[in-house]
């Protein structure tokens, strides 16, 4: 079960899916409930540092947020920086 | 809690998969009841269409939670060593496009809405369709397994691609204490 959610599997899989000669930035959150804000706040805080838009990827979405609230943080995100978000089920 | 941000140039990596699971969304703010419905229609439309199960489509048929921000949605529906069937949210359309016909140079492309099934134009325009093509046939020769991981990565690229974007976020996260690295 560990294993199975490890965030080195998380990693290896979603690099695999990035094309080369895009740039990449990382957001690691270990033994974080996605229930709590602090990866959505990090998250804006990444965002809004960088320079152009950005796909953020990432294995199910709940990975991200798992309540209304951070996800419209996210869909702010979207509309005010043309941040987009690609999730793999 | 331990939250980390770390930025770094794209060092190429190797191209590891973690996993082969191939369901993808690019999906717009809709709820995730909407979108399970969707699905439903997709899968019922797909039954309606002629296909048949397999053991990779039941990789892709647990699908069916998840809603996230963007502009589209492309949800990869099935998916075999000879097929690939995709679901634009965008165009509300159904795509089938057969690897083999692909690779004879034959696009054999049956497209229609899964509500109204009605012929609808298709997220693909030729390009895309184009660069697909050549992506298989590059592929063709590798395991299926290797087919469907390189599908989806050909898809990823072009949604880069299509949007102009050239930065990405990886973001991860584990919650369990037990969590391996």
């Amino acid at each position: 079960m560990a294993s199975r959610f490890s965030l080195l599997r998380q990693q290896n899989f979603l690099e695999a899916m990035i094309p080369p000669g895009v740039s990449i930035s990382y957001i690691k959150a270990k033994e974080v409930s996605a229930y709590k804000s602090d990866p959505t706040m990090l998250m804006q805080e990444k965002l809004r540092s960088l320079p152009t838009k950005a796909f953020v990827l990432t294995t199910p979405v709940d990975r991200a947020a798992r309540n209304v609230e951070n996800v419209k943080k996210y869909t702010e995100l979207y509309d005010q920086a043309g941040h987009m978000f690609m999730s793999f089920l | 809690m331990a939250t980390t941000a770390v930025s770094t140039a794209n060092p190429y990596m190797a191209r590891q998969a973690g996993t082969t699971k191939l369901a993808t969304t690019y999906a717009p703010a809709i709820g995730v009841s909407q979108l399970r419905k969707k699905i439903t229609m997709l899968q019922q439309d797909l039954q309606a269409y002629g296909s048949r199960p397999s053991t990779s489509h039941k990789v892709y048929e647990q699908s069916g939670e998840v809603a996230a921000t963007g502009l589209y949605l492309l949800y990869i529906a099935q998916s075999s060593a000879s097929a690939i069937t995709m679901y634009s949210e965008r165009d509300s359309c159904l795509c089938k496009v057969h690897w083999h016909h692909i690779s004879n140079q034959r696009l054999h492309r049956r497209v229609r809405s899964p509500s109204s099934m009605t012929r609808t134009p298709i997220y693909l325009d030729g390009t895309a369709l184009i660069r697909m093509r050549r992506a298989v046939d590059r592929n063709l020769a590798i395991r299926a397994e290797d087919l469907h991981l390189k599908s989806l990565q050909f898809l990823v690229a072009e949604a880069f691609r299509t949007h102009n974007i050239s930065a990405a976020v990886i973001a991860c996260r584990g919650s369990s204490p037990q969590t391996q690295y």
